[in-house]
């Protein structure tokens, strides 16, 4: 075993051997003296000691938050049980696939029809790399991954109604990067070269700005202007026919229009990777998002009573009772247990018969939750790839969602298979309200619509079948997550962190991941470490 | 972000100045009702059971003036959002006309409560959602 300084010891080791001894704090300290940044605020389990033998633990929910906090409190001993509503776990983290059914609240029975094999997420579908806590359950019960391409240049935008020449075009976004990003470059450039910045950059500083701007945005050194080729004269941008054999150089594409991109403010779109938790590619489970709960029920699954909707919570200084009804049998039951850890969204846990006290009942409505639509759509052919040469990422459009953009985003697997299921629609706020006031059929022609005009010719042709689905009309969610508020975030989220009597809640409610599932297991981590360590102290 | 708060304000606008207001106003009201609320509330406001409670008779509805103009803005208790996505007008009229529909018969609100109402929200922290 080596000493701590040891030539030879990996910070990694070094870390592990911390851990072991000085537990996660002793961890973090060290990495935040190496430099590290730790981007989820937890990236492994709590290192929790001693026993919980002989405690009973009441668990509501079987999704992220329920499973992690099931699977990490089993794992100490203690006897958990889970109620689980539906007749499957994972929440929100689900996937539709053939004979995937399910049925909104004043809504028709959907099935999913798909072909084997084809899936859509309908919750979260793609994960950060810095999502270090979803990481670390993917890679325990091995969950195999695969890259989620989540930006591609190759991918259109489009512009309905838009002012200038690119009004209704079909645009690749390496196109109008490249434009802009010139253009930009040689402004700035042709600013500094005749003085016009002097006093804001030193007269050294200023050679080697220029010399960034070139590189930057391929501007000739010579007269600092953009044609949009590199040294050699070869497009950087895009061919009208592309280089091949022999003697076809390749004849590159006309620039666009500053102007023209300008108005059509496309350029919007560009940000969207830029932030931190978005990147040009994520990871997505192999097989579809609730390979996530499948890997959780491998190691937890027993703990699971499916099918049991609570419909009472009640407690004393002994315990916790929740009462329960089986919705496929309509039986009813109670379970008993020393404490409680209740994971479902505050929009439905709010409406719950509990003997809460009015400040925390009060707590749990001072949140918002998303109207969030998604709709899958089964192309009988890779259209987008086969003819257009675009292998995953999403077409932006300025068809408006309620923000102003309307994506349609393609799979990231199978590449080169026959048929795919693309996202036909991933919309909020109002439109997603709006949107799911229609009939089944009709959100698929609302979609198709929009697909159509994109892809003229090509949409319907090859569409076979879809499934939408509005997580705010779902019983058991009634909204795609939690959107608190500033003064939420002050008055109402700190009272719902602090255990309620034996109960605890977590999920991605309470955390500052609201939506992401790495909200739910962190939420479930902070929870079940409070509660361990109360239930050593008693 | 200023286009969508404005997007059916030539739409209200028309149907106030129009003669036989009062009628084209619950006209108004009603499609947009219907367009932004039916989805949960249901098209007679009858609700979804015990998530959804019924908006006929509902004391929230046809409580404070301020109070149910905040509750479409800000949400509460899993009802969403709504300030990014609907306009003053917009949310003006819905709550004129759902409180003087099924029975109903509470004043209606004013565009200029409403935007009273969206100039206390500040900055909020709301952004646009991207996961």
């Amino acid at each position: 075993m080596a000493d701590w300084g040891l030539p030879g010891l990996t910070r990694r080791q070094l870390l592990e051997q911390l851990g072991r001894v000085g537990g996660s704090a002793a961890v973090l300290a060290a990495m935040q003296a190496f430099g590290i940044s730790t981007a989820s605020a937890a990236e492994r389990p709590p290192e929790l000691r001693g026993s919980g033998a002989g405690k009973k633990i009441l668990i509501v929910g079987a999704g992220h938050a329920g499973a992690t906090s099931a699977y990490e409190l089993s794992k100490l001993g203690y006897d958990v049980t889970i109620l689980e509503a539906r007749s499957f776990s994972g929440g929100r983290a689900q996937t539709a696939r053939r004979g995937f059914q399910a049925q909104e609240m004043g809504g028709e029975p959907a099935r999913c029809d798909f072909d084997d094999g084809h899936y859509i997420n309908i919750g979260p579908w793609r994960i950060p790399y810095h999502h270090r806590s979803t990481l670390y359950y993917t890679k325990l019960f091995d969950v195999p991954l695969e890259i989620m391409v989540n930006d591609n240049d190759a991918a259109f935008l489009y512009g309905r109604d838009v002012p200038g020449r690119l009004n209704r075009q079909l645009v690749r976004q390496g196109e109008i990067k490249a434009d802009l990003r010139g253009m930009t470059c040689e402004l700035v450039a042709k600013a500094a070269a005749t003085g016009r910045l002097d006093g804001l950059l030193s007269a050294d500083d200023k050679e080697i700005f220029l010399d960034y701007l070139c590189n930057e945005g391929y501007l000739s050194r010579q007269d600092l202007t953009y044609r949009g080729v590199d040294g050699m004269g070869i497009s950087i941008r895009g061919f009208a026919r592309h280089p091949g054999a022999g003697l076809v150089k390749g004849e590159g594409l006309p620039l666009l229009d500053f102007s023209d991109i300008l108005n059509s403010r496309l350029w919007q779109h560009f940000n969207a990777v830029t932030e931190f938790d978005m990147q040009w590619t994520m990871f997505q489970p192999v097989g579809g998002m609730d390979q996530i709960a499948r890997g959780f029920e491998r190691h937890m699954g027993h703990l699971i009573r499916f099918d049991s909707e609570i419909e009472r919570l009640r407690q004393n200084d002994q315990g916790v009772t929740a009462d329960w009804i089986n919705t496929k049998t309509g039986q009813r039951g109670s379970t008993t247990a020393d404490y409680a850890i209740v994971t479902m969204p505050l929009s439905v846990l709010h409406r719950l018969d509990t003997d809460f006290s009015e400040s925390f009942k009060e707590a749990m409505e001072g949140v918002a939750y998303a109207p969030v639509m998604k709709a899958g759509l089964q192309m009988k052919r890779r259209f987008w790839e086969e003819d257009f040469s675009i292998y995953g990422g999403h077409i932006k459009t300025n068809f408006d969602n309620g923000m102003g953009i309307y994506n349609i985003s393609f799979p990231s697997t199978a590449w080169q298979s026959q048929k795919g299921v693309l996202l036909g629609a991933y919309i909020y706020g109002a439109v997603a309200v709006q949107a799911s006031a229609k009939s089944l059929r009709d959100r698929l022609e609302y979609c198709l619509d929009i697909g159509e005009t994109v892809f003229p010719g090509h949409y319907r042709a090859n569409f076979e079948t879809g499934f939408s689905w509005c997580w705010h009309r779902a019983k058991y969610n009634q909204g795609g997550w939690a959107e608190w508020s500033e003064a939420g975030r002050k008055t109402a989220y700190p009272k719902l962190l602090q255990p309620e009597g034996r109960v605890y809640l977590a999920g991605e409610h309470l955390s500052y991941m609201t939506g992401w599932q790495a909200g739910a297991i962190e939420s479930a981590w902070m929870q079940i470490e409070k509660l361990h360590h109360r239930v050593l102290q008693a | 972000m200023s286009k969508r708060h404005t997007g059916f304000a030539g739409l209200f606008l028309l149907a106030t100045l129009a003669p036989g207001a009062a009628d084209a106003d619950e006209q108004t009201g009603r499609s947009l009702y219907l367009q932004n609320c039916a989805a949960c509330h249901q098209t007679e406001g009858q609700g979804l059971g015990h998530p959804i409670p019924p908006l006929a008779g509902s004391p929230i509805l046809l409580g404070d003036e301020t109070e149910v103009a905040g509750l479409i803005l800000h949400g509460k208790a899993g009802m969403p959002a709504f300030h990014l996505y609907l306009g003053d007008d917009v949310i003006a009229a819905i709550l004129s006309y759902a409180r003087d529909a099924w029975g109903n018969a509470a004043p209606p609100i004013s565009l200029a409560l409403v935007t009273a109402e969206r100039a206390k929200l500040g900055n909020d922290g709301f952004r646009i959602p991207t996961n």
